[in-house]
């Protein structure tokens, strides 16, 4: 069963950036939203999430504010959700332990570090029998 | 108390069960069964009362036929007498008067004697009252007797009647004899028949016979008797029993009924019988229960005295020696001797427990004063956070020292001495920790406080990590939660400052020892530029000199850096900061004279000291090269070697005067990567600061130039890099994801055409976005933030200058996203490039 994960951030640069990431770590299975709005729409479809990687800043609606609604989901309880942060917002990240997240990810993201984050909450890469989605958007000015 | 009580109940409660049980059984035992058996019994005594009673009506019927056969044996007399046979035949009188005389028949008890002859017919008679006196046979006698069947038809001596006649109401025996010889051989010559009355002396030999009290009644009317109701057996009340048997006369008409009437001393032996079972049963009962009940109190009075003196009491004992035990927790303490039962083992079991328990806490106590003794004995220390975040418990010997020994008790941040925000950042991280809401290695990238400067009893660098300790879910405000590690780090600090100042030391020493020229030239330069630098501070102050000499001091600030002088790049920096300050002061026009003039007052004394620290520098740099004095306005230094000097002089003497300048010239240039040393020494360290990541190669470094070139030539390019590193080369991220290799390249190219010299930096970074034009313009910053590298309004307008200066041209070209290209173009003489 492949590990689908849910990327939660405004900025399509980034999240572009954490799916070649992962994707060259050997998680194909992404999926992507621009706001906390799409995010929850993408929760509560068919897809079945494995783990939400969310960054903090986002318009209208914080990543806390995001985690806050998953958490108040009775199924999405023990989501694995890990929160995307600066190192100079330490205390974001203490905020959101309050609220509940298996871990935290400062970027700039390090490969290594989101390899190892991964693995430590049990998601195995899968051998890449899929060819990585190609990139259709362009980079932003 | 309440085991006890409790006890007590049980045991009345079980024998007042024990009690109610019995009375029920006893009263149902004397009720039902007792009840039987004495029905019973009186059935049994009322069977022998009849069984005496039949035997009372057999006697009676046997004396009546006893009676009978005693008339008829003693008429045998008569009956078989020779002189009553011959009477019958002659009638002779003298028979009848020497034999039956009325006394002797009243004598015999008769009542009368009559002789028939076979006829029937009576030959004789002697009949008498019962005053003796003689009277005529009753005519209803005689009728009788010849009534058919009458007893006188006799048909041999041994054929015998008797009976019974009522005759006149009154009832008579009789008994008929044939009269033979007194061999007992006929011929019969008639019939004797005696009768005998059944009067009072009848009764009285029955009475005496059968030793009964008996009465007798005559039948008068034969219908009024039922044969089949005799004998008949029946008590007439509890004293009396009558026991009747029924007398027929000889033709078989009941006649007579005789009656005894018996005390019923059976019957009343039964009844007393039964009521002393009775009675005695109930006493026997009543005693029963009374003694159940005596021995149920005695029982439970002894079980109870056994169980308190036996269970009780020393169970007392052992829950006092146990709870003052437990609450002193004195394990000295022991349980007296209980004996040898059960709880006596258990107060053993209890000692040697106490033992095992009391050998265990010294082991512990041992251990812990071990460990104790290993945490104070570690470098590090240690010590126990509270949930309220307060030291707590034992701090290790080093905490102690490290925080003070009245520590205990303080707020961990009142011990650190942190400030009000940072305390509440750190509780705010120590609460999201002892709550274990994340991974411990996660928790320990989150510490907002890895490293302290704590000053007691001097100045110690303190490296801060915690540790979970285990505790409930709900711990209380006592209970230890966190395990807080203080490592000193100071002499870790010294050491790393030691080696960061070896490092610049070594750096200077490389620099200097690499190129003493390059050191001499900027100590010169740099002094030079100070000088200028004091100039535009005079005032009045204007725009464009302090730019010029904010130019000079970043620059400063540039080169020291490079060259890993600290003390001189960190001087710099704070003049730096004055000039950009008061840049800014002019720029805004609601800055006061005033403050115009502090900050122009300011910038003068950071001068001042970094003019010091220059000096400082310099003289440190003439001690290392052992000059005494540098002529600071020959410029640089050249060491030509002493062969050559004199191949010169010998050449000049010779008069080849051109070959000698030519020489001479050729000396005077170096090659460019000797030239460019500066740049290329302070291009690594800027990287570091930056969070770029970028290679810088230099290409035809072998060609020369001249060697007074050097300032303007390293300042133009250590413009460019800047420039190139903070606007033209983008973050490893942003590289990736354009498909560019992590690592930024930045090439010098050098190259030489005759007398055209061709200095070019590429780069493969993001190109400019902007007219050149308005680039080379003064103050252009592509930034809206500024940094430390660039943006700071020396835009590429002074390369430009630069370049002019010597007598160069100046080119850009850039492709957005791809990278861009300075060109510039100098004119050499063609004498200097022969290599």
């Amino acid at each position: 069963m492949p590990t689908t994960i849910l990327i939660v951030d405004d900025a399509v640069t980034f999240r572009r950036l954490l799916v070649m990431a992962l994707q060259s770590l050997g998680f194909h299975d992404t999926i992507e939203a621009g706001s906390a709005a799409e995010a929850r729409d993408i929760l509560q479809g068919p897809a079945t999430i494995n783990l939400v990687i969310s960054d903090w800043h986002m318009p209208s609606e914080t990543g806390l504010d995001f985690l806050r609604w998953v958490r108040a989901q009775p199924k999405f309880q023990a989501l694995p959700f890990l929160m995307l942060t600066t190192e100079q917002e330490r205390s974001h990240v203490l905020e959101a332990a309050r609220v509940g997240i298996q871990g935290y990810i400062f970027k700039p993201v390090q490969k290594a570090t989101l390899f190892q984050k991964l693995n430590e909450l049990g998601f195995v890469s899968a051998p890449s029998v899929t060819e990585a989605k190609p990139i259709t958007e362009t980079t932003p000015p | 108390m309440r085991l006890r009580l409790r006890i007590l109940v049980i045991v009345s409660l079980t024998i007042g069960v024990l009690l109610i049980g019995s009375l029920v059984a006893i009263r149902f035992i004397s009720r039902s069964s007792m009840d039987q058996n004495l029905q019973k019994m009186t059935v049994a005594f009322s069977e022998v009362e009849k069984h005496a009673a039949e035997k009372n009506v057999e006697r009676l019927q046997d004396i009546y036929h006893i009676v009978l056969s005693q008339i008829e044996n003693r008429m045998l007399d008569w009956a078989e007498w020779d002189d009553t046979w011959k009477y019958m035949e002659h009638h002779n009188q003298a028979f009848i008067k020497s034999n039956l005389d009325s006394i002797v028949i009243a004598k015999m008890g008769y009542s009368g004697v009559l002789f028939f002859d076979t006829q029937d017919r009576l030959i004789t008679s002697i009949y008498i009252d019962d005053k003796a006196h003689q009277i005529p046979v009753p005519a209803s006698l005689l009728a009788n007797l010849q009534k058919n069947p009458s007893p006188l038809h006799v048909k041999d001596s041994d054929d015998i009647h008797s009976g019974m006649f009522i005759i006149d109401g009154k009832p008579i025996l009789f008994a008929a004899r044939p009269i033979v010889k007194s061999s007992g051989q006929g011929p019969i010559r008639g019939t004797l028949v005696f009768t005998l009355p059944f009067d009072q002396t009848m009764m009285k030999v029955f009475t005496d016979l059968s030793h009964l009290e008996l009465k007798s009644t005559i039948i008068h009317n034969t219908n009024s008797v039922q044969e089949q109701d005799y004998p008949s057996l029946a008590p007439i009340n509890d004293i009396q029993f009558n026991c009747s048997i029924l007398i027929k006369d000889y033709f078989g008409a009941p006649s007579m009924i005789l009656t005894a009437t018996t005390p019923r001393s059976i019957h009343s032996t039964a009844m007393e019988a039964s009521k002393y079972i009775r009675t005695t049963s109930q006493w026997m009962g009543a005693i029963l229960l009374l003694g159940t009940a005596v021995c149920g109190v005695l029982m439970m009075v002894i079980l109870s005295w056994m169980v308190n003196r036996f269970v009780l009491n020393k169970i007392e004992i052992l829950e006092d020696r146990v709870y003052h035990i437990g609450r002193k927790g004195n394990l000295d303490l022991h349980i007296p001797d209980l004996g040898h039962d059960e709880i006596g083992q258990l107060a053993m079991s209890f000692n040697t427990m106490l033992d095992s328990l009391k050998e265990a806490r010294q082991s512990i106590q041992s251990q812990s004063m071990e460990r104790k003794a290993l945490m104070d004995a570690l470098p590090i220390g240690l010590l126990a956070l509270d949930a309220k975040f307060r030291i707590a418990g034992y701090p290790s010997h080093t905490a102690m020292h490290l925080l003070g020994k009245d520590c205990v008790g303080k707020r961990y941040g009142e011990a650190l001495e942190l400030t009000t925000v940072q305390e509440a950042e750190l509780v705010d991280y120590l609460d999201v920790f002892a709550q274990g809401l994340l991974q411990i290695h996660d928790l320990h990238g989150l510490n907002p406080i890895p490293e302290i400067t704590i000053h007691h009893e001097g100045e110690h660098w303190l490296r801060l990590s915690y540790f979970p300790l285990p505790h409930g879910p709900h711990p209380q405000e006592d209970d230890q939660v966190l395990l807080a590690v203080l490592q000193d780090v100071t002499n870790e600090h010294i050491k790393q400052e030691e080696l960061k100042d070896l490092q610049a030391d070594n750096a200077w020493l490389k620099a200097i020892l690499a190129d003493p020229d390059l050191f001499i030239e900027f100590f010169r330069e740099s002094f030079q530029n100070m000088q200028r630098v004091r100039q535009h501070l005079t005032p009045p102050l204007a725009k464009e000199p302090i730019t010029d000499a904010f130019r000079h001091v970043h620059t400063l600030h540039g080169c020291a850096s490079g060259f890993g002088i600290n003390l001189l790049a960190n001087s710099s920096v704070i003049l730096e900061k004055e000039l950009r300050k008061i840049l800014q002061d002019m720029r805004n026009p609601q800055t006061s004279t005033d403050d115009l003039h502090s900050s122009e007052i300011s910038a003068q004394a950071s001068l001042i000291h970094l003019e010091e620290v220059l000096k400082k520098e310099q003289a440190r740099l003439l001690e290392t090269l052992n000059i005494q004095s540098i002529d600071w306005k020959t410029g640089p230094s050249l060491r030509v070697p002493l062969h050559n000097l004199r191949e010169w002089s010998a050449l000049l003497a010779s008069g080849e005067c051109a070959f000698v300048f030519h020489a001479i010239e050729d000396a005077l240039r170096i090659p460019l990567h000797r030239l460019l040393n500066r740049t290329m020494l302070w291009f690594p360290g800027m990287i570091l600061r930056s969070n770029k990541q970028a290679e810088l190669h230099l290409i035809g470094g072998d060609l020369k130039l001249p060697i007074d070139w050097s300032p303007t030539l390293n300042d133009i390019l250590v413009h460019l890099l800047r420039n190139c590193i903070a606007h033209a080369i983008e973050d490893p991220e942003e590289r990736s994801l354009r498909g560019k290799p992590d690592m930024g390249s930045i090439r010098i190219i050098a190259t030489q055409d005759a007398e055209l010299f061709t200095l070019s930096v590429e780069d493969d970074g993001n190109g400019f976005e902007v007219p050149i034009n308005e680039a080379f313009s003064f103050g252009y910053s592509s930034r809206a933030v500024t940094t430390d590298l660039a943006g700071q309004g020396v835009g590429l307008s002074a390369v430009r200058s630069m370049v002019q200066e010597l007598g160069g041209t100046i080119d850009i070209q850039s492709i957005a996203g791809k990278g861009s290209i300075v060109t510039m173009h100098f004119v050499v003489s063609a004498s200097s490039t022969s290599a």
